[in-house]
Formats: structure tokens, sequence, C-alpha cells
């Protein structure tokens, strides 16, 4: 690749970055900035169609909806960031141990990796949720059991690479204790590649908690948020279809966003995309 | 720190496919218990939601009486092992709210779920394979610009978003399908088509890079150079050399698929074990949801069994190079 390449690459990162940003922002200040009330009824406004008002049409009992996607955008960004956040912690942690002791310790945090791996992921979070019952820290505790199975597949992987390298061999022989080597050698050769995970899985993530929202497993009704929207939307579709299409084109954006964001975190990240 | 090969090891890098199954059953194992702990830690117990399904507001005393009946005041071991014997006589208990057994419920709902997920397969096959081999074909230009560019939009579209939009566009508005019923194949349509674009549209990316790391070796190179027409290369070496990546993804599918299922099929009201579920969640029915889970897994488990011991007939590199675990333990030891 020439220096060309490299502006090209760094440049969309850079632009990337900066709507990704724009978009976090919009959910931070969203309750702030919101025309309306999102959680205020207008009986006298309900159904009403997308107009400068209400920019994308009222609901039922006459709540903006435009006011509610952005209201419901904070809660969306803010528990996927901490979903994939807790995985991507939960999985390196495992897999740096099996990585690094090998042995024993190998062999059973891969079994029990593996046995996390033999439930589709959705099918789990949805029997998890729903087990547990519905609620915001239920469904951070189901995506995040099914979500860490991946880290830990990466990162063992990756250790047991990283663990017969010369590098690590010197710093063994200048004296340095596993732990010291874990955490000063080889954890930061893994980063790159659990950082390049996590943007990817950002995407995905905010579309299944907003799939389990959707089947009202996650906020509770009155709270806006994006999949409970869609549900509550199902009904009026013959009437008011614009409360389906508007949270559902937010949703859309936002995870397209993302996922151009983590196409370019991994390409910028990953040695061999280089 | 080098790892010595023990004559387990040995063993399991020679038997691929009896390795496979030990593995297989070990991982059932842990998955029944996973399953079981998993229901255990629901906020009510089944004792409380037995009575509550049926309407009673139980007495403490009763409670207590049933749970004693129940078995739920020993041990979670002992509660697992007494679970794991009814289990493996094929009993996975009784739906609370139905009375009916599980197994029966989940026998009687799985051909409708099978049939909705085969279809949306085969279309998913029908659609990405062409799609993916013309992108890798014509790399770089126009319509493969134009493929990934959709592809991309479609893998970041939810699925139950779609649902709503096929449903708005297509019977609603333009009254090609009926909303919601069954039977007909009309009525199959919607779902499928659902469930078969998001994944057509991954499937059409990862097999596009599957032709072009072929299309990256040496041996495609030479045929290129011997003046071998492109066609005939892709029929008879590209298509042969690919299929492994391709099948292994479709294996993976499965878990999708089932996974989508629960969402596509409660929107269209179709009598699967998605929707199944979803309802026995409303009403905390656990053995369903448990019955549920470990059928799931069962059934990925053995698409995965299947993809592995298909790859291996494919390919007899693969046999060498085994999975994932013991690939690893062989580059990382001297």
């Amino acid at each position: 690749m020439t220096a060309k390449g490299l502006t090209g690459k760094r440049l969309r990162f850079i632009l990337l970055a900066v709507l990704a940003g724009g978009l976090v922002l919009l959910a931070v200040l969203g309750p702030y900035i919101a025309p309306q009330d999102p959680l205020l009824g207008d009986a006298s406004a309900s159904l009403q169609p997308p107009s400068w008002e209400h920019l994308c049409g009222t609901d039922k009992l006459g709540r903006d909806v435009f006011s509610r996607i952005l209201a419901g955008a904070g809660s969306s960004f803010s528990l996927t960031f901490l979903m994939v956040l807790l995985a991507a912690l939960i999985g390196t942690a495992v897999g740096l141990m099996a990585g690094c002791c090998g042995g024993f310790t190998d062999s059973l945090l891969s079994r029990v990796t593996d046995v996390f791996l033999a439930f589709p992921s959705s099918v789990f979070a949805i029997a998890v949720a729903g087990i547990l019952g519905a609620g915001v820290l239920n469904t951070v505790f189901a995506l995040g059991l099914v979500w860490w199975t991946r880290y830990a597949r990466l990162t063992r992987a990756a250790a047991m690479q990283l663990r017969e390298r010369d590098f690590i061999w010197q710093a063994r022989f200048g004296g340095a204790g596993e732990g010291r080597i874990l955490l000063r050698y080889i954890l930061p050769e893994v980063v790159p590649q659990v950082v390049t995970t996590i943007s990817l899985d950002i995407g995905n993530m905010m579309m299944s908690l907003a799939g389990l929202s959707f089947l009202g497993l996650a906020a509770q009704p009155p709270a806006p948020e994006w999949g409970y929207m869609l549900y509550e939307s199902r009904t009026y579709m013959q009437t008011a279809p614009w409360m389906m299409l508007f949270p559902g084109l937010a949703l859309l954006i936002t995870v397209i966003v993302f996922n151009l964001l983590g196409d370019s975190v991994r390409d910028m990240l990953d040695p061999s995309c280089r | 720190m080098t790892r010595r090969t023990s004559p387990f090891a040995r063993f399991w890098k020679r038997h691929f496919i009896l390795s496979r199954l030990i593995s297989f059953l070990l991982v059932l194992l842990g998955v029944s218990f996973l399953t079981f702990v998993v229901s255990s830690l629901a906020p009510s117990d089944g004792a409380e939601m037995y009575y509550l399904s049926r309407g009673i507001t139980p007495s403490p005393q009763l409670l207590e009486e049933t749970r004693e009946q129940m078995g739920l005041n020993q041990p979670l071991l002992v509660q697992y092992l007494h679970w794991l014997q009814n289990l493996l006589r094929g009993d996975l208990g009784e739906s609370y709210n139905f009375g009916e057994s599980v197994l029966r419920q989940l026998t009687r709902k799985l051909p409708n779920t099978l049939a909705l997920a085969g279809a949306a397969f085969l279309l998913t096959a029908l659609l990405s394979l062409p799609l993916g081999a013309l992108a890798a074909v014509r790399r770089g230009k126009v319509s493969d610009l134009l493929i990934r560019a959709i592809s991309f939009v479609g893998v970041s579209v939810p699925n139950f978003w779609l649902a709503l939009l096929l449903l708005y566009f297509l019977a609603v508005q333009l009254g090609l399908f009926p909303v919601i019923g069954t039977g007909v194949l009309k009525s199959m349509a919607l779902p499928v088509l659902t469930l078969a674009l998001p994944l057509s549209c991954s499937y059409v990316r990862q097999i596009r890079t599957a032709f072009l790391e072929e299309m990256g070796k040496d041996y495609y190179i030479g045929l290129k150079a011997r003046g071998i027409p492109g066609w005939r290369i892709f029929f008879s070496h590209l298509l042969s050399g690919a299929l492994s990546p391709i099948v292994t993804l479709a294996g993976m599918s499965v878990g999708s698929l089932l996974g989508g299922a629960a969402i596509v099929e409660t929107i269209f009201g179709w009598p699967g074990l998605g929707s199944m579920v979803v309802d026995a969640i409303r009403v905390r029915d656990y053995p369903v949801i448990q019955g549920y889970v470990l059928w799931m897994a069962v059934i990925y488990l053995l698409a995965g069994l299947v993809t592995d011991l298909v790859c291996c007939l494919l390919d007899p590199r693969q046999r060498q190079k085994g999975f994932w675990r013991r690939n690893v333990r062989k580059e990382g030891a001297k």
C-alpha cells in the first residue's frame, strides 16, 4: 500500500468516527433537544401523520415519534456499549487465561466456551431474558452471557500463538513472571484484535437488543425504546405506517454507521488486511 | 513450556470422527447442565408458577408441599441429576400452562419451524451463491460494487423491521400476500423472505470472499495462463475449492435461522417453535422454555457435527488440519 492508500483509509476512519460521534452526541443530548416531551401524550393529536410540528408523526397516545426516537437513542446506545464492553472483558479474560495457562485450565475453559457456543446466540439470549423476566439489567446479563465466547476464542488463539514467540521467551529469560508476561506483553498484542471485534459487534448488538425489546423483553413500556416502539407500531400499521418507518430507519442508520466504522477499524488495525 | 504430546492427544489427533463424537457428547452434557442452571435462575420458582398459571394463589403451606413434591428443596446438583435421568428417558416435564408433555408440544411444532427454516435456507442458497460468485468474478466492476452495497445495507437491516416493511408494502399496500394465516404456501412467503434476505446478504459477502481467496491461489493463475476459459475454471476448479467454507457457512446458518425464527414467527403468527417459546415466556412456562433451548442446542450441535463431517469428506486436507482447537495447538507448540 502506498502512502496515498493509507491516508484514504485514515480519512475514511476519521469521517466515520465523526459521524458515529455525532450519533452518540445526539443520543446523549437526545432528551434535552427533543422538541416535545417523549412521555407526554396528547389525546387530541393521536396518530397524526408527519408534519412540521411532528416531524415523524405521533403515536396512538399522541406522543411525538421524533422526540421518542431521540430520547430512546440514549438507552439503546449506552446499553449496547455496556454489553459489548462486558462481553469483551469477560471473553478476553477467559481467553487469555486459557491461552496462557494451557493444560487443564485451558481444557476446562475451552469446554465451557464450547458449551456456550453450542447455543444459537439469539435463542439463548431470548431464553435467558425470558426466564429472568423483562428488565434492562436482565437483558444486559443475557446478551453479555451470549457474546463473550467469540472474544474468548479470539484471544485464546492469539495468546497461544504469541506465547511461543521469541520476544516472549526473551522476556521469560529476562525473569518476567507469567503474570507480567500476560499483562505487559501478550495483552497489548491482543488489544487491536479485540478492539476490531468490539467495533464490528456494536451494530449487531444493537440489533439484538432491539430484537429483544421488540419481543417485550428489555425495556418497560412507557420508556421510549426503539425495539418496543416498533412492536407498538405493529397494530397501527395500516393507519399509521410512520410509527414503524422512522424508529426502524433510525436503527438502520445507526447500525450502518457503526458497521462501516467497524469495517474501517478492521482495515486500520488488523495486520492481515494491511 | 513446550507441550509434549500425550498418548491421549495423539489418539485425539488421529481419530478425527471419533474425537468429534466424544466432544459432541461432552458438550451435550454441558449444554444440558447450563440449560438447567439458567432455568433455576428464575426469580419465581416452579411450584409458584405452577399454581399461578392455573389462576390459583397458593398458600405458603401448599407451596411448601408442592416444592417438596417437585423436589425443589433438594440441592441443585441432585435436582439436575434427577432432571437428566428423566431427560434420558425422553421426559422433559409438563408444560405448566397446558398440562401437555413438553416433548409432545415440541415435536408438534417442530415441523412448522423446519419447513420455514428449510425454505428460507433454500432461498438463501439460491440467492447468495450466484450473486456471491458473480461479485467475486467481476471484482471491482459495477455489478460487484452494486451487489456489495446492497448486501451491506441488507446486513444492517434488523429482521423484525424488515418483516414489518414487507408486511406493509407487500401485504397491506399491494395486497399480494395475506397479512396473517397458515397452511398455504402463500402465507409462508413473507416469513421466508424475512428470514432469507438478511441471511443472503451476509452470505453474499462471505461467499465472495471465499471465491476471491480461491482465485488468489497459484493454481488459478496457472490455469488462467494456460488459456482455459473462465467458466471452465469456475465450475471444475474454483467451485470445489470454495465448497468447504460454503458448507461451513451453511452449517452455521442453522443457528441464525432458528434464532431468527423466534421473532419472525411471532410477527407472522406462524405456529412454530419460535412463537411457542415467546408465548411460553409471556406466561413463564419454564419447562417449555427449557425444552426449547435444549432442542435448539441439540439441533445446532448436530448441524455443526454434520458440517464438520461433510467438510472432512469434501476436503481431505481438512482431516489433517482438524478443527480450531487442535489447529492452534499445533502451531503454538514448537
